[in-house]
């Protein structure tokens, strides 16, 4: 996955500007524009998960037959988007290309009208003999000529991904960097009326942009997602080791820790668990799904004993993409956190919303806690699928608010 | 052998002999001692030949047989097959006749077999069963016990020091260079007939970590962390790829599978490897994905399933267990296969379990299950009851072994009977 965000799709290494070709070749064709036309697909209004570079170098793909045998031009643009230009190729043979780049897509809302055509959205048609059509697609190559040079001045810092060999050294510096200061907290909140104490639980964590800058500095420590798990399991036993001496008695809020289902069946969690005992019920262990799916056996083995002492079991690193897939509540967990986005706003379907109120109602919205929420429409979002428990950068001024008026 | 707990044979001969109170008249049994053999004598395929000599009875009703834990077979039967029955014990004597418990025996002596008149000794043949139930009960646990400590110990023999960020850097370098074609294996899919004849589906190629290990850093175990190990699998892919684009290192017939996480099917190794490849074979190959590679990026993989199908592969769902494929809708994830793990707690579930797994099967779509890593009869025997119909395994490449000996035994004989 590392060498793919690398090799991110061509023009952004700023060598061509691909914008720049489109306008060169509408100022070619200008005088003689009979039988042009051109099609502006819109990628970048994809949703999150299918808006990778990666994706749109395969994309292209689609037109490989079209534009190595007909008068046809195909051009990735900096913001994924792409155009094609032809001349004199028909419609049916357009589209046999334009229904394979659909299919690629088809999980996305975008890309298909509710009756299984391509969306005008997805796919713009410009009929270039036509004066009136040819200066609206010319004003939009300038408009996207123009997005593209500001994004050019932009410094996008691109830091390269971890790799085995960097992963070395930031092996080693693990294991000397002083985790106590780089531990953070963040409040989980209930805000359904009637709920008695509004905060639900604390989650104490690793801000992991400092923690790179000193163990990989320059680095992209998410990348990876394979090496970035090796790294949050050693966390994981460091983390331990200063939650272990917190005084648990005076600690009103049950708090959440990130951990592997490995560490919790290892012997630094036993030690922990000596440690914080008998505050094991004010705990609540988050783990990630992928962990979970990738041995089963041991996640039931490890919910059990946790259960057995008094923890609470959070899933956590799900989507509203994954909810749609797979049924999080056969986990049978306490709590299922799920990750919101911005685009989540404006890009879920109307099928999409069905399916996770019915998914969300079925799990049991109590249990379902919406992460990474950053604004009030975050906050809207959940609550029109029945989710009344929130965290996030908007919740914390939401709960010092709360604070301030005493209402917590 | 299974080791079952509720469902065990010594559980199932204890419910049979209780039901026999009421039609004890007319049938005999038998206990035959194959658990004071020698080790080296009564391995599981020893027992199993023992058990088969009764095949003919029980297939023609005439009696009922259980294999206990210890080895010892338990035969109840109706008193007109005694001869028959006497015919298969002797087969049964032959078989180990070279042990001292069978060498050293007088003829009178119940050592070997003991033979019982259900009708007269009732409370006898009970009391046996009762104690052959109670001691499982207790053995279940400790030989669990048992084989936990002796597996981890074992394993830690055999694995080596585990795979550090120092030692992954290392064997990436290595890998880049070594000459991987001849620690390519192959291992077939097939369907099983009743006969247990194995019929092939397609093949699944892949690095034998083992010998990879035994060459490029012995002593060390790649697999032991699960993440490093994951991101070394990028690795193997490339050279996989490099592999299967040049046919004279690797000759490929029929329909095969290979391993790819889904970032590799989204690099330009990928595509090179897809552009050498001609339409018409793409149809025949299988792109095996881990299941936890769908759960590291879903986006990724919804969109590697488009575009790989819609170029001609076909996709299976590779290491599920039966805890997640409950998690896991073939249907809706658009894979072709799945591939479950077989595990002998399956058998051990008992009733509810098998038919909870039953019910998922049928849900994935019985002929899109593949039930790998069959090293027994057993995994055979038990997803044949659930109806899975393709299966993988070392199980199954002993029967292919077995099936070539027979038909090149049958081809011998026809030329002989014609010359």
């Amino acid at each position: 996955m590392a060498e793919i965000s690398a090799s991110a799709a061509a023009p952004q290494t700023g060598a061509i500007n691909e914008e720049s070709l489109v306008l060169d070749h509408l100022r070619r064709i200008e005088r003689s524009r009979v039988g042009c036309c051109a099609v502006h697909f819109h990628l970048s209004d994809l949703q999150v998960p299918y808006r990778k570079p990666n994706f749109v170098r395969i994309a292209a793909r689609a037109f490989d037959t079209l534009v190595n045998n007909r008068d046809a031009t195909l051009y990735v643009l900096s913001n994924s988007d792409m155009v094609l230009i032809c001349r004199e190729v028909t419609v049916e043979d357009i589209d046999t290309a334009i229904f394979k780049l659909q299919a690629l897509f088809s999980e996305d809302p975008l890309a298909t009208t509710e009756f299984g055509d391509v969306s005008e959205d997805f796919a713009t048609w410009h009929d270039l003999s036509d004066n009136g059509d040819y200066v609206t697609f010319e004003n939009v190559a300038k408009h996207l000529f123009a997005q593209s040079r500001r994004r050019e001045t932009e410094t996008d810092e691109h830091m390269p991904p971890l790799d085995a060999a960097t992963l070395v050294q930031t092996d080693r510096r693990l294991q000397s960097v002083r985790l106590g200061e780089l531990l953070r907290q963040q409040p989980a909140i209930d805000v359904m009326p009637g709920s008695g104490r509004k905060i639900l639980f604390v989650e104490h964590y690793v801000a992991m942009g400092e923690l790179a800058a000193r163990v990989a500095p320059g680095m992209d420590i998410m990348a990876n997602p394979w090496l970035f798990h090796y790294v949050t399991d050693i966390l994981d036993r460091r983390v331990l080791a200063v939650i272990g001496r917190m005084d648990f008695s005076d600690q009103m809020d049950a708090i959440s820790l990130n951990l592997h289902v490995g560490t919790v069946m290892s012997s630094e969690f036993q030690i922990f668990n000596d440690q914080i005992r008998p505050h094991a019920d004010k705990i609540i262990v988050e783990v990630q799904m992928i962990d979970v799916i990738s041995d089963m056996g041991a996640f039931n083995y490890a919910k059990k004993w946790l259960r057995d002492q008094g923890y609470r079991i959070l899933i956590d690193g799900l989507y509203p993409l994954t909810l749609q897939y797979f049924d999080p509540g056969i986990l049978e967990p306490d709590l299922i956190k799920i990750a919101w986005s911005p685009d989540l706003a404006e890009d879920t379907g109307a099928m999409q919303y069905e399916e996770l109120r019915d998914m969300i109602s079925y799990v049991g919205s109590d249990k379902i806690v919406l992460a990474r929420v950053e604004s009030e429409e975050a906050i809207g979002w959940g609550l029109k699928l029945g989710i009344h428990r929130f965290q996030g950068y908007f919740v914390d001024k939401l709960a010092d608010a709360m604070v301030t008026k005493g209402l917590i | 052998m299974a080791t079952q707990e509720g469902q065990s044979q010594e559980n199932l001969l204890l419910d049979y002999v209780r039901r026999l109170e009421k039609h004890k008249e007319g049938r005999r049994a038998v206990h035959i001692h194959l658990s004071g053999l020698r080790p080296f004598n009564r391995r599981e395929h020893h027992i199993r030949v023992a058990a088969d000599s009764f095949e003919p009875l029980i297939k023609g009703l005439s009696g009922q047989l259980f294999t206990l834990k210890n080895s010892d077979l338990f035969f109840i039967f109706k008193t007109e097959s005694q001869g028959n029955v006497e015919v298969a014990i002797q087969k049964i004597r032959y078989l180990f006749s070279d042990d001292p418990l069978l060498a050293e025996e007088d003829d009178e002596s119940k050592k070997f077999a003991a033979w019982y008149d259900v009708a007269q000794e009732f409370d006898k043949i009970l009391r046996i069963a009762q104690s052959m139930a109670d001691n499982d009960k207790g053995d279940a646990d400790a030989a669990r016990r048992r084989r936990d400590t002796r597996s981890a110990l074992k394993a830690r023999q055999t694995r080596g020091t585990p795979l550090t960020p120092d030692v992954l850097d290392r064997v990436e370098s290595a890998l880049a260079r070594a000459d991987l074609s001849n620690m390519v294996r192959r291992q077939f899919v097939c369907g099983v007939t009743p006969k247990g004849v194995p019929e092939p589906a397609f093949s699944e190629m892949f690095i034998s970590i083992h010998d990879l290990r035994e060459t490029l850093l012995p002593g060390v175990n790649l697999t032991g962390n699960r993440w490093l190990f994951h991101h070394l699998t990028e690795s193997l892919d490339r050279r996989m790829l490099a592999m299967l684009s040049k046919t004279d290192q690797i000759t490929i017939s029929g329909d095969i599978s290979f391993n790819l996480n889904v970032s590799t099917l989204l690099s330009p190794d990928f595509l090179a490897f897809d552009d050498s490849v001609t339409a018409s074979r793409r149809g025949s190959l299988v792109v095996e994905i881990e299941k936890t590679d769908i759960f590291a990026d879903l986006g990724a993989y919804l969109f590697a399933r488009n575009f790989v199908q819609q170029r001609g592969y076909r996709i299976c769902i590779d290491g599920l267990t039966y805890q997640t494929l409950q998690l896991l809708d073939r249907e809706r994830l658009g894979a072709d296969f799945i591939k479950l793990v077989w595990d002998p707690e399956m058998v051990d579930g008992g009733e509810e379990m098998q038919e909870h797994i039953r019910a998922m099967v049928r849900r994935a779509g019985q002929s899109r299950v593949v039930m790998c890593r069959c090293d027994d009869r057993e995994a055979v025997d038990f997803g044949q009851t659930i109806g899975v119909q393709f299966y993988q395994g070392r199980h199954i490449e002993s029967l292919i072994a077995e099936d070539g000996r027979r038909r090149e035994l049958l081809r011998l004989k026809r030329r002989i009977e014609r010359s």
